[in-house]
């Protein structure tokens, strides 16, 4: 292969070649050897390689990480005898107006993780030098090791990879990356083993290896940054690690000699930015000052700092699940249980054991698996590499090997490894399969007497303060008034403490939805053994109680899919008071709503987001635009999906009309705050797509009967109202006994006040059920039921008057509403195959009129 | 056989100078059989502006190469896809570059036979002298054994079960019995560079679905359809106006209707371009092809030059895209008015508000 087009001469002629890399050149060489910058990308383990061989080679006196500044009193925890994956949480809230949290996750090989254990073994001195997760800078950062941080940055990126990839023929970022950087013939020999006399040969060998990646890293960062400034945020954590660098490098007036390891679209500018930070700030003995943390947020949060402000930072485990880029956008390196078996035996044998593990879990899982098919993934991986010019098989071509080899169908979804996100619907089985083998299911583990955020303490306090303590030894039961502001903070914090599922805190009744007219709720409080067991283990979650409220919530965003669960988590952080919760949710709602495809599960999402739209002001989202943005989405997407002509199921009657409901509920809101921001919302259209559903004869009669109700109710005027009324009639008329109980359920759900007292309805509907013969009636019998049902029993009375005046009858409604005698139903049938037979005889003889 | 006389040349005909210009400059090994190295035929169906090659396909770099590995390593390769995502001329591709021929083609379909994928007799021949080489009558897949050269089988799900069947033997031992004859013509063994590429429609989907045993003599790859925006529609552009052109029309299709096109029926292929916005939209029974795209944007300008003499509009395509989508099926005639309905009466610009006036002319 050797004029394979995979070349990396191309990353040199790439775009970018600026001026901009002889700068670069300049400052390296004037301080070469003082201060090495190695730009990485977070959790490669080639990157993770170079970074421990770097600092085992030049002993640096000072080894620089990015990393949270405000962790750095406490490095000490990072080596203690922990289990990988964890990872520093940082948060900081204050009160119910800022919260921030933002994870910095550790695999073993990650290159920060091994400058860490590496600096420490060789003696230098550790620091994180990245602004603090409370700072400004990291308001849309949830994690701080992500490839990708900001829409800029993705910008630059995804050009300069498209542009490189397009010359090299490869797509892909992941693909790009692992073919220029984790395919050089590193071993595992020059990792951990390097005091075990490596031999000499294949050592020089490697670490000529080691050159060219690290050289092969500096001129792809330089290419893809450019000369580009980067957002206001990424500007601001390059100076904060820039005056590390000049500090640490003149720091006790000494030359010392520094290697920083940061994020490789940092390293050119950091190149650039540390000679030119002024000399005074190098005199300086103490090491650069972090912002200030009041200042810092006090634009955020109105200037109302008080003693609330709670930030911190804490390990805490993590999991592979987590680390895997297909577990959501933000992330780094794809496939971690293949990146960790990399580091821990090289290519190679990482290649057999995720042969292996797959071939287990398919048999497993009693999918196909042969030893042929085996065969055949093995001929086809070393195929590839030897195609694409890889001495070893890389993790694509393992994985587009079995693709190849064990898909044994037409593909629904495209493969996932060819896009970042979470794997999309209709994905292949196997290939499901595969991922989650790829992504592992190493779970952390912090050691014994690693410090733990203190919600123990942060929880009785709060119960204290609320005088919500439950008793020691039996329970008590608390009654709630929501419409009172202090009753109202309470049943915030027992709703948090049942989002951690802390035993002992159980509401016995209480409205299903945050914001619905119910007006009070019971909890029961009650102290068992294993309230603070669990509360110890909601510890992980965070320091405080919203804070740990807001984490287990967005833990369950992560396995929650469908519109319909997914505005449940609103609804539970909306009774919880959990604003702050509420970002990356919507985010998901809309996603879930836009791939929605039923209509009837668009009812509750519709119902709770205009509910919280309206009414939810305590929670700072009423008027909120975000989720008048969701409010139309789900109204168009509810439209769309009302032009669906297909039948209604009987299990999904009620929660189809509920989504008329709620669609009318809006409709009416909308009609009444003309020149509000509500009164945008596409009135007209929707009414339209009322008449024709209403019309369609495809469409079922429950739709169709509850179209035409929501038109009714929705109508300002009363000739409008009449036209309805007629067309109401006319439908009824119109449709086969069958359908008419459906339809009638339909209209009487949705417009039960506008019709029943309008008496030509009412004539019409007793022409339509008296004209049924026996047949249809018992047919009709169970819709009808169940259409007369939405009315209260004061308006089946209302009913009752109306058909007893129709008739001509004096007697009170009551004979009518009245509940049937308390005769069984055998009996009854008896007596009415009695009464038949009689008329049957009195038939015979003409006796019968 | 000269270009100029054939309505449509073969794909080793119409690129043969890119093909010996490859051949020239491939250095790689070859696998047993093939004309060409792995690389160059990647080159060759993707393009390469060092040598001039140009591009054949718009699709994935890292799909062609599974399809070359699985060719090189002899298993069977089944392209699998909507009809219209060009599967045809990518086995087409493949067979003139790897073999040099792409004309042993078996077209699948009811009414195809085993004598027509093996070999048959000439009867006359066969009566005279009985059965001898002379009187076998080889079919494509006999050929291919015999020259050591890729077959091609069109539609294969469209064939009988039986007829399906046939192919085991040949794929797992490469040998092909024929009773009739003895001694060495009573089996044909393959030479190397033999191999099949199949290809099937995902809307055959169980019309004759294929026996677990053939599936696994098989690797699949699914053709999907263009994901990019630009490239289709550089593409349908392209394809239209030489299509015009053949037909003598000089006015192209404008690009604000092209754009139209291109997105109503990206659109409406629906769940696999996520994120377009305003949620997904059921799928059509319809094929929603780039291929079909191509032949309504040539109707919308054979329609507006020979009834108007003017360039194509956006009323034009409704017309023409009626037609198209609608066919016999309605309740794809519901999905395509619900979709005018909510859906382009929303969108912005002065053409996506004369689609919509047009919206009456839908069938």
């Amino acid at each position: 292969m050797s004029d394979s087009p995979h070349t990396f001469d191309a990353v040199h002629q790439s775009s970018h070649q600026s001026s901009h890399q002889a700068e670069y050149a300049a400052s390296s060489t004037l301080d070469s050897r003082r201060v090495e910058i190695i730009g990485v990308r977070h959790h490669s383990p080639a990157c993770a390689r170079l970074v421990a061989q770097r600092i085992r080679d030049s002993r640096p006196d000072w080894v620089l990480i990015e990393g949270p500044t405000d962790f750095n009193p406490r490095l000490d925890e990072l080596f203690l005898p922990h289990t990988l994956p964890l990872a520093i949480y940082s948060f900081c809230s204050a009160g119910e107006r800022l919260h921030r949290a933002s994870w910095s996750p550790f695999a073993d090989y990650s290159p920060e993780w091994q400058a860490l254990q590496v600096g420490r073994e060789c003696g230098a001195q550790l620091a994180f030098i990245d602004l603090p997760a409370w700072h400004d800078a990291f308001a849309d950062i949830s994690n701080r090791y992500a490839d990708v941080t900001d829409s800029e940055q993705e910008r630059l990126a995804s050009a300069y990879e498209a542009e490189l990839g397009r010359q090299l023929g490869i797509e892909g970022r992941d693909a790009l990356w692992e073919h220029l950087f984790e395919s050089a013939t590193l071993g595992s020999e020059t990792s951990e083993s390097e005091t075990l006399e490596p031999d000499a040969a294949s050592a020089t060998a490697s670490r000529r290896d080691l050159a060219e990646l690290s050289a092969r890293l500096r001129q792809y960062f330089i290419n893809l940054r450019g000369t580009d400034p980067g957002s206001a945020s990424n500007q601001a954590r390059e100076q904060m690690m820039a005056r590390w660098i000049a500090w640490a490098a003149q720091q006790g007036q000494q030359q010392n000699r520094v290697l920083v390891v940061c994020g490789g679209y940092h390293a050119p500018m950091l190149a650039q930015l540390w000679p030119s930070i002024e000399p005074d700030l190098r005199q300086d003995s103490a090491a650069p000052a972090t912002p200030n943390l009041n200042e810092s947020i006090a634009g955020v949060s109105d200037g109302s700092i008080d003693s609330t402000v709670a930030t911190g930072s804490y390990l805490l485990p993590y999991t592979g699940k987590r680390l895997d880029a297909f577990h959501g956008y933000a992330s780094g390196m794809p496939s971690p249980a293949f990146q960790q078996a990399v580091w821990e035996g090289g290519l190679q044998q990482a290649g057999a054991q995720l042969l292996q593990g797959i071939m287990q879990r398919l048999r497993q899982k009693k999918l196909p698996a042969s030893t042929a098919d085996m065969l055949a993934i093995h001929v086809r991986t070393q195929a590839l590499a030897r195609l694409r010019g890889h001495v070893q098989p890389l993790r694509n071509d393992w994985l587009d090997a079995l693709a190849g080899s064990l898909v044994r169908d037409a593909l629904d979804a495209p493969l996932p490894w060819t896009y970042r996100g979470p794997l999309r619907r209709g994905t292949d089985p196997v290939l499901v399969e595969i991922m989650d083998v790829l992504a592992g299911d190493q779970v952390g583990q912090l050691a014994p007497g690693t410090p733990l955020p203190a919600l123990q303490h942060a929880v009785s306090r709060e119960l204290l303060a609320l005088d919500l303590q439950p008793p020691l030894s039996a329970s008590r039961t608390i009654t709630l008034a929501l419409l009172d502001t202090a009753d109202r903070a309470k049943s915030r914090v027992l709703h948090r403490l049942a989002i951690l599922q802390i035993p002992g805190f159980t509401r016995l009744s209480g409205p299903n939805w945050a914001m619905s007219g119910e007006r009070s709720e019971q909890w029961q409080l009650s102290c068992p053994l294993e309230q603070q067991a669990a509360l110890i283990e909601a510890a992980i979650y965070g320091a405080t109680l919203a804070d740990a409220a807001i984490a287990r919530l967005a833990e369950q965003l992560a396995h929650s899919h469908g519109a319909s669960a997914l505005a449940q988590l609103l609804n539970r952080a909306a009774q919880a008071g959990l604003p702050a919760f509420s970002p990356g949710l919507l985010s998901r709602l809309h996603e879930a709503i836009s791939s929605e495809s039923r209509f009837e599960v668009l009812g509750q999402p519709l119902a709770i987001t205009h509910g919280l739209y309206r009414h939810g002001h305590e929670l700072g989202m009423a008027d909120a635009p975000a989720l008048l943005e969701l409010l139309q989405l789900t109204l168009d997407r509810l439209l769309w999906l009302a032009e669906v002509h297909g039948s209604v199921s009987a299990q999904d009657s009620n929660a189809h009309l509920a989504a008329w409901q709620a669609l009318r509920l809006l409709l009416r809101d909308a009609q009444a705050s003309a020149g509000l921001p509500l009164g945008e919302l596409p009135v007209a259209r929707a009414l339209a797509v009322c008449q024709r559903k209403a019309r369609h004869p495809q469409a079922a009669p429950l739709s169709r009967g509850a179209a035409l109700g929501c038109l009714l109710s929705v109508a300002h005027d009363d000739q409008q109202q009449a036209d309805e009324i007629h067309s109401a009639i006319t439908l009824l008329s119109a449709l086969p006994a069958a359908a008419l109980g459906d339809a009638l359920q339909g209209l009487l759900a949705l417009a039960r006040h506008e019709l029943i007292h309008v008496p030509a309805f009412i004539a019409t509907l007793r022409q339509l059920v008296s004209a049924l013969d026996e047949a249809d009636f018992i047919q009709a019998l169970p819709a009808l039921r169940a259409a007369f049902a939405w009315l209260p029993s004061f308006e089946r009375g209302e009913l009752a008057q109306q058909i007893l005046h129709l008739l001509g009858s004096t007697a009170s409604p009551r004979t009518l509403t009245a509940p049937l005698s308390k005769v069984d139903a055998e009996t009854l049938a008896r007596h009415s195959w009695r009464e038949k037979q009689a008329v049957a005889i009195l038939e015979h003889w003409g006796l019968a009129n | 056989m000269t270009e100029h006389h054939l309505q449509r040349p073969p794909a080793e005909i119409s690129h043969a100078e890119e093909l010996a210009r490859l051949r020239e400059h491939d250095r790689d090994p070859r696998p047993p059989g093939w004309l060409l190295s792995l690389n160059a035929v990647r080159r060759f169906i993707l393009g390469d502006d060092a040598l001039g090659i140009s591009r054949k396909m718009v699709a994935p770099v890292a799909a062609i190469e599974r399809m070359l590995v699985t060719l090189a390593t002899g298993r069977g390769l089944m392209l699998v896809g909507e009809p219209g995502t060009a599967k045809s001329m990518l086995s087409e591709l493949l067979a003139a570059a790897i073999s040099g021929d792409s004309g042993l083609t078996i077209q699948g379909g009811a009414s195809i036979t085993e004598d027509q994928i093996k070999y048959s007799w000439n009867y006359a021949l066969l009566i005279n002298e009985g059965p001898s080489p002379r009187a076998l009558v080889p079919a494509p897949l006999y050929r291919g054994m015999q020259q050591g050269k890729l077959v091609r089988f069109e539609e294969m799900t469209r064939a009988p079960l039986e007829v399906q069947d046939c192919l085991l033997g040949m794929l797992s031992d490469r040998v092909m019995t024929v009773p009739e004859l003895s001694g060495e013509h009573a089996m044909l063994f393959a030479r190397a560079g033999f191999n099949i590429i199949a290809t099937a429609n995902t809307r055959d989907r169980g019309v004759n679905e294929m026996s677990a045993a053939l599936k696994r003599r098989f690797d699949f790859e699914t053709v999907f359809p263009i994901m990019d925006f630009q490239q289709e529609l550089e593409l349908v552009a392209s394809k239209s106006a030489t299509l015009l052109a053949q037909s003598g029309i000089s006015e192209r299709v404008p690009e604000p209707v092209l754009e139209l096109l291109v997105t109503t029926f990206r659109d409406l292929r629906a769940s696999l371009q996520q994120g377009t916005g305003g949620g997904e939209m059921d799928k059509l029974n319809a094929v929603m092809s780039t291929a079909e795209a191509v032949n309504v944007a040539h109707a919308v300008g054979v329609r507006a030059w020979f009834l108007a003499q003017r360039s194509g509009t956006p009323a034009d395509l409704v017309e023409c895209i009626g037609g198209t989508v609608v066919k016999d099926n309605e309740d794809d005639r519901n999905k395509l008015q619900r979709y005018f309905e909510q859906k382009v009466a929303r969108r912005e610009g002065e053409h996506w508000k004369a689609y919509y006036e047009a919206r009456h002319r839908l069938p």
